[in-house]
């Protein structure tokens, strides 16, 4: 179990975090979501021991690991730049960390051709780094973070310079070795589909704090706050008073004539965009403008045509104004 | 990195120590001659009498002037040789491109003062050329004096503007110059718009570096200005300190303060000329080589190969008359080793005192340079900032003038080593440091930090994290640094001909002593053998080095 209490770090006037509070339990995935800047990466670093934090904690199974420097941490750590030296085989990437720990070398090899079974790259152990392509450098360092059986595994945007398809086969991946190997990991990412998709728990950061910290189905349709509505699955804001505004889900909306529900007449289609299975149309009235997510099978009226938009009230969420934090839904 | 290292690191004992030494071997010596300036040659009482004296006296100004002079017409002249050269060699393709490259490199090879040499024997007063000319009855301008000095200076130093402007064009973005064709210009003013604004920076940097090469260099000027017929800073300084007529060591220090004043003062205007150009690279796709079209270009390509071949005439001369049989001051058209058995006999320890000061100096330099290199790259507190400012101090102080410093504060207990050997590796350590420490520090900032947190965040502690990971991949960059550091230690003459003494002589300084007043024969052959080893390691690094590719696919973080 991992414990982070009250974790201040500013570099230089600029604060970084602003006293975070997360509890890792033994064997999760827990993501940090947020944009950059938010100081997920910094929170990341300080658990690795790169950076020092100027207050707060970080204890693993009770014990403060503040006063370690990072290689007597035994963390496991998968970087963004993948971060495989480039000197040596794939084998003697993976081995680094065992013979630091100078492990003896008939169980340095039966360990190392392990992990790299587990990553899918048994028969590329003599390959050089350069002869691989991104999508292998990545397993290289999961291979690499996981042979040394870490207290925890840390991932910095693992999957951000691969491409997009190649990083949807990858966080399956990720994620169905971690539940196997049963590994604590803390996963730092800016995108929220890759966020919901790999976690146990999402843990959404804005300016330095964790603004809510919950199952993604909890986080999707139960968002405690309004950037958490935001950042998390298609908004639209559709109601705001002094106090309040509320927002649904962009496929709450739908292009209707029902006039019990609450929404708006005389709008114009804008735009629309064709995505496969869905599509998203863009309309447009005097005062506002929203975005609708639709199946693509919907008929919908041509751009420049006049329609009508409507969303289920028991669907919106109302936020403070000022603080952001959900509100109970108006009567 | 914002290690979270607890009590001392071990970089910090690193930084430490190298900043002790630093201390005590460029910043005391300086200090002393700094001192020694403002108290008075005559009167032995403190302020400007000196400066005084200076510019009170036609003699001392005209050398200052004719530093000045010299200096900035073989600035001008190694830039009008350098950068059109540069230029055709990254745009086009033509015969003999790569051979050209290889002549550029050989013509740097050789410290500039025996190019000085070679210059005398065809245009020296008995020179070949000059007396077959007089033959036919044409006088040659001289060679000597100002002329002489900056056609040599700029013969020996263009390769610098050379590799700085080829480097800078090669990592300029091709995309830049095709968006300005797309936009409708055309190439002249893509050249005059685009290009030339891009590479100002390298332009004044190499400026820069070629003025400060001439500025300090001491051999070249004494040959070709006949030591006090026509003086320069450099000159001057060696002679108020050693010469055998009262030396005046306060107005050395005092012409040694100006020297580094001026060179100081260029440097500030090359920085405040490029103060706001931020030319960013990678990123872009480096420019396809042309074929070779259009009468400027081939133009470019023939001013480029006389350059190379008058830059590369010197070498050929004293290898050639190293070999022939000498009467008087005239080379006979007989071949003989005559000169290089006698040499071999007078020598004395001339070579392996070379060779030995200068493996010392290589081998601190490289172990120093690589730990220095890495720490002022990675690390961003005051004492490091202020060991990477001292490192580089000698890079712009002339030889003479710290030889000089040297001579002055190391004369006594607790550190009576003038005279030793110790004191001429320190001056070449010292002074070839900078090369090793640049270049490591410039792989280094290539080398993505994550490399290292990866290292210690699986297990391995600073050091042997840095042995493992580090030192393998800085590897390129410190041999590239060692190189030409190498190549600078074996010939260096500015620095030790002041500190020497008979049991310490090196080949570099009995090559300069006989050229300037002694037999030609022997000059040649001394010459001959500082050629021969300078291009025998060259050749050794290069095999050593094959296998240094650069295919290491360093990952940068942006």
């Amino acid at each position: 179990m991992i414990q982070i209490e009250g974790l201040i770090k500013a570099f230089g006037s600029t604060a970084v975090l602003n006293g975070v509070d997360l509890t890792l339990h033994a064997g999760e995935l827990v993501s940090l979501l947020g944009p950059s800047g938010c100081g997920k990466t910094t929170l990341l670093r300080a658990i690795a021991g790169f950076d020092t934090p100027n207050a707060g904690d970080i204890r693993v199974r009770g014990q403060t690991v503040l006063n370690l420097p990072p290689h007597a941490r035994n963390v496991g750590m998968v970087f963004q730049s993948y971060a495989i030296f480039p000197h040596l085989s794939v084998f003697e990437n993976v081995a680094y960390g065992l013979r630091a720990r100078a492990v003896k070398a008939e169980d340095l090899t039966r360990r190392v051709e392990r992990a790299l079974q587990r990553v899918k790259l048994a028969p590329l152990s003599q390959r050089m780094p350069g002869q691989l392509s991104g999508g292998q450098k990545q397993r290289v360092g999961l291979a690499r973070a996981i042979v040394i059986e870490p207290e925890i595994l840390l991932m910095d945007e693992p999957l951000s310079n691969l491409d997009a398809k190649l990083r949807v086969e990858m966080r399956d991946e990720i994620r169905m070795l971690q539940t196997e190997l049963g590994m604590t990991t803390l996963y730092v990412t800016h995108d929220q589909e890759e966020a919901l998709a790999v976690s146990d728990r999402v843990a959404v950061m804005q300016g330095g704090h964790i603004l809510q910290i919950a199952a993604p189905e909890v986080l999707y349709d139960d968002p405690s706050h309004a950037f958490v509505m935001d950042f998390v699955g298609g908004c639209q804001w559709v109601a705001q008073t002094d106090q309040q505004r509320g927002a649904v889900r962009s496929d709450d909306l739908q292009i209707s004539t029902r006039p019990d529900w609450p929404g708006w007449d005389g709008l114009r289609v804008l735009h629309r965009s064709f995505l496969g299975p869905r599509q998203r149309v863009l309309v447009k009235g005097e005062a506002v403008e929203l975005t609708l997510d639709l199946p693509a099978q919907q008929a919908v009226p041509p751009v420049g045509e006049r329609v009508s938009v409507r969303y289920d009230p028991i669907r919106a969420r109302y936020f403070h104004l000022e603080t952001g934090w959900r509100l109970p839904p108006a009567v | 990195m914002a290690s979270a290292a607890r009590g001392l690191s071990p970089w910090s004992l690193v930084v430490g120590l190298c900043l002790i030494l630093l201390l005590g071997s460029v910043a005391w010596p300086l200090a002393e001659l700094a001192h020694q300036s403002v108290i008075g040659q005559i009167s032995g009482r403190p302020g400007l009498e000196n400066f005084f004296t200076f510019f009170g006296s036609g003699y001392y100004t005209r050398a200052f002037a004719n530093s000045l002079l010299v200096s900035t017409g073989a600035t001008g002249l190694a830039l009008l040789l350098g950068v059109p050269l540069a230029l055709v060699f990254s745009r086009y393709q033509f015969a003999g491109r790569s051979l050209l490259r290889v002549f550029v490199l050989l013509s740097m090879m050789s410290p500039p003062f025996i190019g000085a040499y070679a210059w005398i024997i065809l245009f020296g007063r008995a020179g070949l050329v000059t007396d077959w000319a007089a033959s036919i009855g044409l006088a040659l301008p001289t060679i000597y004096g100002p002329g002489g000095i900056i056609l040599a200076s700029a013969l020996s130093l263009y390769p610098i503007v050379f590799l700085v402007m080829c480097s800078a064009l090669s990592r300029l973005d091709g995309s830049l110059e095709e968006a300005a064709a797309s936009l409708g210009r055309r190439p002249q003013q893509v050249f005059w718009e685009v290009t030339l604004p891009l590479m100002r920076p390298a332009l004044v940097t190499s400026a820069t570096l070629v003025f400060l090469g001439v500025m300090a260099d001491f051999g070249l000027p004494s040959i070709l200005g006949e030591g006090e017929r026509y003086p320069v800073l450099a000159t001057l300084a060696y002679t108020l300190y050693l010469s055998e007529v009262g030396a005046e060591p306060g107005m050395a220090a005092t012409t040694s303060v100006l020297l580094v004043f001026t060179a100081l003062l260029a440097v500030g205007l090359g920085q405040w000329l490029t103060r706001r150009v931020q030319v960013g690279h990678d990123g872009g796709r480096p420019m396809a080589l042309q074929p070779l079209r259009g009468g400027l270009p081939r133009a470019g390509v023939w001013l480029g190969l006389l350059t190379v071949g008058l830059a590369n005439l010197p070498l050929g001369v004293v290898l050639a008359s190293s070999l022939m049989e000498v009467r008087g001051a005239m080379f006979q058209p007989t071949f003989t080793l005559q000169n290089y058995v006698e040499a071999w006999a007078m020598m004395g320890d001339a070579l392996s005192n070379s060779l030995r000061y200068a493996l010392a100096a290589l081998a601190m330099a490289t172990i120093l340079g690589a730990l220095v290199g890495y720490a002022v790259s990675r690390r961003g507190d005051w004492p490091t900032k202020l060991l990477d400012w001292l490192v580089m101090v000698p890079f712009v102080v002339p030889g003479t003038v710290l030889g000089i410093g040297y001579a002055q504060v190391f004369n006594e207990p607790p550190m009576l080593i003038t005279g030793t050997s110790a004191v001429l590796v320190l001056v070449l350590l010292v002074r070839r440091l900078p090369y090793v420490v640049r270049s490591s520090a410039s792989i280094v900032s290539q080398i993505d930090r994550s490399l290292e947190e990866a290292s210690s965040s699986l297990g391995e502690p600073p050091m042997r994290g840095f042995w493992r990971v580090m030192v393998p991949l800085m590897r390129p960059g410190i041999l590239a640094g060692v190189v030409i550091a190498w190549i600078e230690l074996f010939n260096e003459l500015s620095a030790t001909i002041v500190l020497y003494t008979g049991a310490t002589r090196t080949l570099p300084i009995a090559a300069f002593q006989q050229a300037v007043g002694g037999d030609f024969g022997l000059a040649a052959a001394y010459s001959g053998m500082l050629i021969v080893v300078t291009a025998l390691s060259l050749a050794l690094a290069l095999w050593l080095g094959r296998d240094e590719s650069e295919s290491l696919g360093l990952v940068g973080r942006a």
